[in-house]
């Protein structure tokens, strides 16, 4: 029996100790409670007792050392052991680290990877018979699990087709066993038995986890994706389908509902007479080539305007006001499923038939769908025409970052009083700008407006 | 198996413990029934909450024995004679008078198996009766067992059932280490089927009450029948809750809570406590830390308010967690949690 002194710890701060003096020499018999050494410390000089009988075998640390609470001091032994063995307990000793800092973690040795299993060699495996393993396969059933009646355990078809026991059963059997409810449940709902599952769980419990690969392994369940929670009764009209938002869709609700909760939109609404623009498109088509539409004179129109107030030519940001050289004007086009709006580049430069010549391609290529990214990049205000569906007035919902959009009805015939006092026949129609009112107020858009009026009841400016 | 109360559910399992072992006894103010009790005899009620009546008339004053009222005493005199070889049970009227005993509850009852390297152990059973919706105010209807389950060395069991007070107790007084038996004062009438003759249950593990696939609901004590109730109401809208009753606080089931999280992926606690510190805390906690990729919404607390328990009638309502709290809160993680 081989026993150490260790320097003790005699105070809550204290962390070493300077062994003084020896008052037992080397090889002495000591008898419980006797003292065997001076030690000091910073606040006082006591004296050690030896806590059971023995021979001090060997003094580790001499007098006139000081060492770390804890450290080995010296040897007790029974008077059996050799110096060999001493020695040996010696170099072997860790003391207990008693310091107050805390250590950084040794690094730990990367830990061993587990060796592969080796692989099945081909034959081995349960004993069964070409029919029970064709049946196994089928049913997905591990043979490993399965108890073979045949001649030495080997499985027989009837082994693997036995019938399913009866879920009750199962159920009592189930009970009896440490299993977590959760997994009860679990078992039970499937026809699970548990019985030979090794426990992984709690406290030796037979987890969810341990049912669920036992449930796999036997081909009784499959993890199923996450099913959606109800919500609480919703009352659903009689062949209603829910379609989720996709592709462009999509991308329209986004963007307006950003547009529409983000910008405060304000709107202004302004009368313009048509009879002139409509008297001038007859008689350019008139002239053969190719037919402008109305729209196309519109463009033109708004185009014009926007160079006349280019207040409302702007991209608003929360940053700001980004005020633009030149027009590049969106026309809303509508397709099937849904609303584009591409861009015509530096429209105030182009004349009515190059603007009707763009329009027709950009919507051609709206229509079958080939329109490019750059096609409905960067415009700087947008012109939405409902004219064509008799729609009187309308208020778009701005297309961001662009601080207005124009929305136009169709021409109606109003009665209107005359110069002279007497009533006279004009064909009308609404233009209603939307603005961001952030950048753009009140006056601002009257003056746009006033500036679209002129020029669609002076037409003849437009094609100029 | 017969109908029981819970009270007499405990009776039964004192007598069950005290016939089988002589060194069980059981001490506490008034726990023999109140020296000239209304009959005028020795044992007359059993306790202010009856559960230990007939006791003293069977196992006699040595066995069953009146204390001062002196709480530390009484925790005292059960940690010496646990240690000295006996298995007492140990009353303390009402959880809120932990107090005055706290020192040898947490810094000795539950820590002389560790500090004194396994050479003693301390099968003590401190028994309290806890919790508010009784009108008895701020100083006697506290949970405590939030303070208490936060203490390393005590097992803290707060039974819901009368099987399962039966079957805690046993198993608490057969138990070798200091068990905390939280009875909610408002359960002590309530009624449940209830194992005749020997019935012993396990002191720790959470039980699945009823199974559902939307929201693991974890309940614990008086709040388990009322979320029974509320997740009942809503079963109508087809939602269905997997009701955990804890069982025990200390340990807590944390792996039966995380099965059932994977499964249904939403989680309302329900806890008698104050919020702060609460066993709704610790698992919404072991949730957030564990469960995290099951969480299909934020985990939502039903706790008391963060105050003393009100003395007047409407407010100690409203201080409470009833099922339409509950109810609201499954709402809430359903709809995604947000308030």
């Amino acid at each position: 029996m081989i026993h150490p002194v260790t320097l003790p710890k005699w105070g809550l701060e204290m962390s070493e100790g300077l062994v003084a003096k020896w008052l037992a020499a080397e090889g002495a018999q000591v008898a419980a409670g006797a003292e065997i050494v001076d030690i000091e410390t910073d606040k006082i000089v006591n004296t050690m007792d030896c806590d059971r009988a023995g021979v001090l075998a060997r003094i580790v640390v001499p007098a006139g050392e000081t060492v770390p609470v804890g450290a080995l001091i010296a040897v007790l032994s029974d008077g059996n052991a050799t110096p060999a063995e001493i020695d040996a307990f010696v170099a072997a000793y860790r003391p207990v680290d008693a310091s107050f800092e805390p250590k950084e973690a040794a690094p730990q040795p990367a830990p061993e990877p587990e060796p592969e299993p080796a692989p099945l060699a081909a034959g081995s495996g349960p004993r069964a018979t070409p029919l029970a393993r064709r049946i196994a396969g089928q049913e997905g059933v591990d043979l490993a699990a399965v108890k073979g009646s045949g001649a030495r355990g080997k499985i027989l078809a009837a082994d693997v087709r036995a019938p399913a026991p009866d879920p009750a059963e199962i159920a009592r059997r189930n009970a009896a066993l440490h299993a977590s409810p959760v997994a009860l449940a679990f078992a039970n709902g499937i026809g699970l038995d548990l019985g030979g599952i090794a426990p992984s769980g709690y406290r030796g419990r037979i987890s969810l986890a341990d049912a669920q690969a036992a449930a796999l392994a036997r081909g009784l369940w499959r993890p199923a994706a996450p099913t959606p929670t109800p919500a609480p009764a919703a009352p659903e009209a009689e062949g209603a389908v829910e379609q989720p938002f996709a592709g462009m869709r999509k991308a329209i609700a986004r963007a307006l509902t950003q547009s529409k909760q983000t910008i405060p939109h304000f709107y202004t609404a302004m009368d313009i007479e048509t009879d002139a623009l409509l008297g001038l498109r007859a008689q350019m088509n008139a002239g053969g080539g190719a037919r402008l539409s109305v729209n196309d004179f519109l463009l033109r129109a708004t185009a014009l305007a926007l160079s006349d107030v280019p207040g409302v030519n702007i991209h608003v940001s929360d940053g700001g006001v980004t005020r633009f050289g030149r027009v590049d004007l969106c026309l809303a086009v509508a397709i099937d499923g849904g609303l584009v709006t591409p861009v015509i580049r530096d429209a105030a430069s182009l004349p009515v038939s190059r603007l009707a010549a763009e329009a027709a391609r950009l919507i051609a290529s709206a229509r079958d769908r080939s329109l490019t990214a750059d096609d409905l990049r960067g415009g700087t205000f947008t012109l939405s025409n409902l004219g064509m569906y008799g729609v009187r007035a309308f208020d778009a919902i701005i297309n961001p970052p662009q601080g207005a959009i124009l929305a136009v009805g169709g021409p109606r015939r109003e009665a209107r009083e005359g110069d002279g006092g007497g009533v006279r026949f004009a064909g009308v129609m609404t233009a209603t700008l939307s603005a961001d009112h952030r950048a753009i107020d009140g006056a601002l858009a009257a003056q746009f407006l006033q500036a679209l009026k002129a020029r669609v009841e002076n037409p003849v400016a437009l094609l100029m | 198996m017969s109908v029981k109360s819970y009270r007499d559910a405990l009776n039964e399992a004192l007598f069950q413990e005290m016939r089988r072992d002589p060194q069980v006894i059981v001490i506490g103010e008034d726990v023999s029934g109140g020296a000239g009790g209304s009959s005028g005899t020795r044992d007359a009620a059993g306790g202010i909450f009856g559960v230990t009546k007939g006791l003293m008339g069977e196992f006699g004053d040595r066995r069953v024995i009146d204390t001062p009222i002196s709480e530390s005493a009484i925790v005292g005199m059960a940690n010496g004679a646990a240690l000295a070889g006996m298995r007492p049970v140990a009353e303390l009227m009402f959880a809120d008078f932990v107090g005055v005993a706290l020192d040898q509850i947490y810094n000795q009852m539950a820590k002389f198996r560790y500090m004194f390297g396994g050479k003693a152990k301390c099968p003590v059973v401190l028994r309290m009766a806890y919790g508010a919706g009784m009108n008895a105010s701020a100083q006697h209807s506290q949970t405590i067992y939030p303070l208490l389950s936060a203490i390393p060395g005590l097992k803290v069991v707060v039974p819901s059932t009368p099987a399962d007070a039966k079957g805690m107790l046993a198993a608490a007084i057969r138990d070798d280490d200091p068990v905390i038996f939280m009875e909610h004062k408002a359960l002590y009438a309530s009624k449940g089927e209830v194992p005749d003759g020997e019935h012993v249950a396990p002191l720790w593990g959470g039980a699945l009450v009823q199974s559902g696939r939307d929201v693991t609901l974890v309940a614990m004590g008086r709040m388990v029948p009322f979320a029974q109730k509320a997740a009942k109401k809503l079963e109508a809208e087809g939602v269905t809750c997997d009701l955990i009753d804890l069982r025990a606080t200390s340990p807590i089931d944390a792996e039966l809570v995380l099965e059932s999280l994977g499964q249904t992926g939403r989680l309302v606690v329900v806890d008698e406590s104050n919020p702060v510190c609460s066993i709704a805390s610790e698992v919404a906690a072991i949730a957030a830390e564990q469960g995290f990729s099951s969480l299909k919404a934020p985990v939502v607390r039903v706790t008391a308010p963060h105050t003393p328990v009100p003395f007047a009638r409407e407010l100690e309502r409203m201080y409470v967690p009833g099922p339409d709290r509950i109810e609201a809160a499954i709402r809430r993680v359903i709809a995604g949690g947000q308030r």
